[in-house]
């Protein structure tokens, strides 16, 4: 029994208000909301319990948050889910909760689950499985955690991987094409014997490709790519032009096993935000350089050699000429000389000798025109026909006059030609009509021209189908000949006469054939034994696009 | 803690304070930032400041009989002194705190 | 009358020969058979000067067309009238050396005959040589 003081009262008074009045500060807090929680000891053992607001937060965060949140109890009953969980399963959230979680995996990753779930019991697990719901095949991955000794649930935590999944998919997909695309790259460099590379200019990096390594001798990939190693490939000479940048350049190189080769390079800038790069292609263009260099090795060798034949021609022709010319001198001084003399078939003999070097001469005039017409500065152009046949005319206005001939001129139109060769042409066909006329009748000779229909130029197999053809037709009234031999008149040196009866070295035709088809045109003849002759000449309107024109 | 004479006098410079909060909340996350700006500008490095989370920590309960979150407990210098709350009070949190104001 | 002739065919030197001493049996005649020949004794001045020149084009070492040019640099021979006496009959020929100062162009006849009036004409005529 202890008496109490006054002193003792006051004091045990003051304590008293103190606790009141921190008791009473507890419940304002609690009423005016500015408590979330508290921690109390129960039975000696401490407890939180959570005031509404804080729940809240937590809730709001688990349900909007981008993962699946599930609870479930140690038989796996789902007891709850958020709603990021039942929309990836596109399921109602009232059927997912207090299902089981094990109805939700696939087969083929139950097991695994069931693994990870055991473990988690005890503490936490990872690991990767596969959800099944509507047909629906999820990839996932997921966090277990046991919630004890709070709860006695597990709790999950769910991540899709579809999308990455899915992505990686696509990387699998775009790697296939990739390498497909690089193959038909490859392939496509060798047959085209180009080779291509890369130079990134901030890193300092260059790749090349493959066919780049093959071109130059190489195996590919053989060595480290450097702008130092190319340039050993360069050949000295050609080394002072690749100074610039971008390159586009012809020159040579050198290959590993010494070949020279021809490179065309072009490149060009790639100039995007964030990369400066130069891209190239180098085209190995040997054959090309080397053909256009035979090509105009032999065109030159052509030209010397024609010219030579040219020359050699003429002082042939005038060489062989020279001989003949004597024979004909010295059988004239013969005849003027010995006139008194003479028998008459002395004198016979003697025309006989002078005849056959006249017609040698003529031969060897002949000849020597044919060979000039295979080559060179033949040069096409515009060519009116009319004045062409009138010219020829001219040259025989004596002939004419002596047998008495008649001309009719049809219009003949103005042609792509060398004109100095139609002369040629019209001048033995216009020869030809008026020397084979019958014995007593005047020669009549008519010449006309019409356009070849197309049916006819495709039906004749020595006419060019790409244009437009004149046909002319020189037609007599002379001895003609048998139609059987309508082609062989145009054989060089062919002759269907004697040379007693016409002069001629046989040629003629040969040289109009000749003519006609460097024009790209024909000719042939009708005729019938004693019955007069038509020649038809068809020649091109125009050349073809490949010959010079004037 | 002991009500020692020599421990108190020890530590008689600094406040020895505890902030107990749950991590979450509104109410929390105020407290937080009341107290630190309080401490900063009225003690300077006068102060040891402990924030604890009872959900982390239930076993503060132990000790006291029950622990709110947000609250403040000075525990030196004794008395002990315990603000419920945000404490976005300042005055009534330095006044009771027996803080002297620095210029 | 001085007449020179160069050509290296001796048949045709003899027919010219025969031919101008059949139109004047004085006249006087001097041949040459090549070029390099010709322009030796055409340039020698102890040798009389012809009153006309006759030059066939292909001859041995140096050919017509070089006497041509010679003699017109040179200022003796330069007045004298210059006859082309050739076989060629190519009317490009015959232009050429009108040009490079040749009077006229002769092509040579098959019938010898012919010589002889081809001379009359030509030395009868008046050769202006402005």
């Amino acid at each position: 029994m202890e008496t109490t003081t006054s002193e003792d009262l006051l004091s045990e008074i003051e304590g008293l208000k103190l606790r009141l009045s921190e008791a009473q500060e507890a419940i304002d807090a609690i009423k005016t909301g500015s408590v979330d929680a508290f921690a109390i000891r129960n039975d000696g053992k401490p407890e939180v319990f959570t005031l509404q607001s804080l729940d809240y937060a937590y809730r709001v965060l688990i349900e909007k948050f981008g993962e699946g949140a599930l609870n479930l109890t140690r038989d796996g009953l789902i007891i709850y889910c958020n709603s990021y969980f039942s929309t990836l399963l596109g399921m109602p959230n009232e059927k997912v909760t207090g299902s089981y979680i094990f109805d939700l995996i696939t087969d083929e990753t139950r097991e695994r689950f069931q693994e990870h779930f055991v473990l988690a019991l005890q503490g936490s697990s990872k690991t990767e499985i596969t959800l099944s719901a509507n047909n629906k095949k999820i990839p996932v991955y997921i966090s277990l955690t046991s919630l004890q000794p709070q709860l006695a649930t597990v709790g999950m935590i769910v991540t899709d991987l579809s999308e990455k999944k899915h992505n990686e998919q696509r990387i699998i997909d775009y790697q296939h094409r990739l390498q497909i695309q690089n193959k038909i790259f490859n392939l496509a460099e060798e047959i085209a014997s180009t080779g291509s590379y890369e130079w990134n200019l901030q890193t300092g990096e260059l790749a090349y490709s493959d066919n780049l390594f093959r071109m130059l001798g190489c195996l590919p990939q053989e060595f480290v790519p450097s702008t130092e190693k190319y340039l050993t490939f360069i050949h000295p000479d050609d080394k002072e032009q690749l100074n610039k940048t971008p390159l586009q350049l012809t020159y040579r190189i050198i290959s590993k096993n010494g070949e020279v080769k021809y490179f065309r390079t072009t490149e060009k800038e790639i100039d995007d935000p964030g990369r400066r790069m130069i891209i190239g292609t180098n085209q190995d263009v040997t054959p090309d350089i080397i053909n256009t260099e035979t090509l105009r090795k032999k065109n030159i060798e052509l030209e010397h050699v024609n010219k030579s034949l040219d020359q050699f021609a003429s002082i042939a022709s005038h060489d062989l000429q020279e001989p003949l010319r004597k024979i004909r001198v010295f059988t004239s001084l013969l005849k003027h000389r010995f006139d008194a003399d003479l028998s008459v078939d002395t004198r016979g003999l003697i025309d006989k000798i002078n005849a056959s070097s006249e017609r040698m001469s003529l031969l060897i005039n002949d000849v020597l025109n044919f060979s000039r017409i295979c080559h060179a500065e033949n040069m096409f152009m515009r060519t009116d026909l009319n004045q062409i046949l009138d010219n020829t005319l001219t040259d025989f206005d004596l002939l004419i006059l002596e047998k008495g001939a008649s001309v009719r001129k049809g219009n003949l139109p103005v042609i792509e030609a060398i004109p100095l060769q139609i002369n040629q042409l019209f001048y033995n066909l216009v020869g030809n009509a008026l020397k084979f006329s019958k014995a007593g009748t005047a020669p009549v000779l008519t010449i006309s021209s019409r356009m070849l229909p197309s049916e006819e130029i495709e039906n004749a197999s020595n006419l060019n189908g790409q244009l437009s053809y004149s046909e002319i037709s020189f037609e007599d009234n002379g001895i003609g000949f048998e139609q059987q031999f309508s082609e062989q008149i145009f054989s060089i040196f062919e002759r269907l006469n004697s040379q007693q009866q016409y002069s001629g070295t046989g040629i003629g035709l040969a040289l109009c054939q000749k003519i006609a088809g460097q024009h790209q045109g024909g000719i042939r003849a009708e005729a019938q034994e004693n019955n007069g002759s038509t020649f038809y000449v068809r020649l091109p309107l125009t050349q073809s696009a490949d010959r010079v024109v004037n | 803690m002991e009500n020692k004479p020599e421990l108190e006098r020890a530590l008689a410079e600094k406040i020895i304070l505890q902030l107990y909060i749950t991590g979450m909340s509104e109410n929390s996350i105020r407290a937080i930032q009341n107290i630190t700006q309080l401490c900063e500008k009225y003690l300077a490095d006068r102060f040891d400041l402990e924030i604890i989370d009872i959900y982390k920590n239930p076993s503060v309960a132990e000790e006291q009989e029950i622990v709110f979150s947000p609250s403040l407990v000075r525990q030196l210098p004794l008395p002990k002194k315990r603000f419920i709350g945000d404490l976005s009070d300042t005055k009534k949190v330095i006044l009771g705190l027996g803080i002297s104001f620095k210029e | 009358m001085t007449i020179f002739i160069a050509d290296d065919d001796e048949d045709d030197r003899n027919l010219f020969v025969e031919s101008a001493k059949e139109l004047n049996k004085d006249i006087n005649i001097i041949t040459a058979s090549d070029g390099q020949e010709a322009m030796r004794i055409l340039k020698d001045e102890h040798s009389p000067l012809p009153d006309y020149i006759f030059l066939d084009l292909r001859m041995p070492r140096i050919n017509g067309r070089q006497c041509l040019a010679e003699i017109k640099k040179e200022e003796r021979l330069s007045h004298i009238p210059v006859f082309i006496y050739t076989t060629s009959r190519d009317v490009n020929d015959s232009i050429d050396l009108g040009k490079r100062g040749a009077v006229h162009f002769i092509s040579k006849p098959d019938n010898p005959t012919e010589i002889y009036y081809i001379l009359s004409t030509v030395l009868d005529a008046k050769w202006d040589q402005s």
